[in-house]
């Protein structure tokens, strides 16, 4: 029953960010006749979003491994057992290093739900992205 | 345990489907009554929207909308109306819903367009010549780049709601991404082209000639280019719209292949578009707004 209300969760989680998404960060996506004067503040307000759906992966990442090593799920201990684990703590440590990774992957401006679906991923995948840095000989990643 | 799972289950198939149901009405809300049709029904009864330009709003939507839905289906003084093309002329955005609109036209969806109207005034008089009571002829040469420039910038963005508008729901214009962009924005210039009756390409070409050579001399003052070097002009950070002089030599171009004498054997546009140089670095002719033209009196 609790991971059928921690699907249920995850599900209406999702659905908030993705209704937030469209409806505040991702508005501005209109047919304009020339280029936006675009506010200050929404270039900032979208990286902040973005940094806040690659933590919401980071966290949803410990949990689903807390959940499935477990037999039985209690939702809000696991979930403070996420914000207590060793792991949280490094995930948050090395977080702005993963971010970087993919925020540079993603256009100079970034727009779009597909740029915060791929925070969310990169966020989940944070240890795949973070070894993938650690590979990057770092002459190269002083160029790029 | 197994029967525990199998109800879960069920419960689950069960709620699943009324919950994207939910989702998608929802959503299929959000598009179908927006609240920007609300706001623009307040700004039509409280004057932030001009109903001035209502005539002149309607004689361009009724040239681009032949042979299209919204054929005869015009609306620019009334709330949105659904089925109908709803164009207005933003005056003022007291609750600031629309700030990209500033400076700026746009197709915002569920078949509304909207312009700022010190964007469309400053754009379709962008090359005012001086009027002089002596040359008479001048007023006249005004007026008809008045007309061509307002009628490219309102046709590009009907151009928008015709191609683009049927399909184009919330969730598309999330996942879009900049190449579809640009593909939809030539394709909204070529719109306007095709629209343009045979007899009037002389004079829409005129206007564009018109304003790009304003726009060479600009540029040209400001960076004096040495062994004929191409004048720079300055790329928009979007990487969608090209910069104005570009985008009219295009059009001026495929105007030629629609001209009744076609395709000209002549390399004059050719040459000309040598003449220009695209960078981030060059010549800008600014958000066009608050009356700062490109060439003429400001206001």
């Amino acid at each position: 029953m609790k991971r059928f209300l921690l699907s249920i969760v995850a599900i209406l989680f999702l659905t908030a960010l993705t209704l937030l998404t469209l409806r505040y960060l991702s508005k501005g996506d209109l047919l304009l006749a020339q280029e936006a004067i675009v506010s200050p503040w929404r270039p900032l307000l979208r990286a902040v979003g973005m940094a806040l759906t690659m933590v919401a992966g980071i966290v949803s990442s410990l949990l689903a491994e807390r959940v499935t090593s477990g037999k039985e799920t209690n939702i809000w201990r696991e979930l403070k057992g996420v914000f207590k684990s060793t792991q949280f703590i490094l995930a948050v440590v090395v977080a702005p290093i993963v971010f970087n990774a993919f925020y540079v992957s993603v256009s100079e401006i970034p727009r779009g739900l597909p740029d915060f679906m791929l925070a969310y991923q990169n966020g989940f995948f944070w240890q795949s992205v973070l070894e993938r840095v650690r590979q990057i000989n770092p002459s190269e990643a002083k160029t790029k | 345990m197994a029967s525990r799972r199998k109800s879960l289950l069920i419960i689950f198939i069960t709620v699943a489907p009324i919950l994207l149901i939910a989702i998608g009405s929802l959503l299929f809300k959000l598009k179908r009554v927006g609240p920007e049709s609300e706001v623009i029904g307040t700004y039509i009864q409280t004057g932030a929207i001009d109903l001035n330009y209502r005539e002149t709003l309607v004689e361009m939507a009724t040239k681009f909308t032949k042979r299209s839905r919204f054929e005869g289906r015009v609306n620019t003084t009334r709330p949105p109306e659904q089925g109908n093309l709803n164009i207005y002329m933003l005056g003022q955005d007291p609750q600031n819903r629309f700030p990209d609109i500033k400076c700026n036209c746009a197709f915002i969806g569920e078949n509304i367009i909207l312009c700022d109207k010190m964007f469309f005034e400053t754009f379709a008089r962008s090359v005012d010549y001086t009027p002089d009571p002596k040359i008479p002829v001048l007023n006249e040469v005004n007026k008809l780049f008045n007309r061509w420039l307002g009628a490219w910038l309102l046709g590009h963005e009907i151009g928008h709601a015709v191609l683009h508008g049927g399909s184009r729901t919330i969730f598309q214009q999330a996942f879009e991404r900049t190449h579809d962009w640009q593909i939809k924005e030539m394709e909204a210039d070529e719109f306007v082209i095709a629209h343009i009756d045979p007899e009037e390409i002389q004079k829409f070409n005129f206007s564009l000639m018109n304003l790009v050579f304003q726009v060479y001399t600009r540029a040209y003052a400001s960076q004096k280019p040495t062994n004929s070097s191409p004048v720079k002009i300055k790329v928009p950070a979007d990487r969608i719209h090209g910069p104005w002089v570009q985008r009219a030599l295009t059009i001026a171009a495929l105007l030629e292949q629609h001209s009744p004498a076609g395709k000209s054997d002549s390399d004059y546009l050719p040459m000309l578009s040598s003449e220009f140089a695209y960078s981030d670095d060059g010549y800008d002719v600014g958000p066009l707004c608050d009356g700062i033209k490109i060439r003429g009196p400001n206001q």
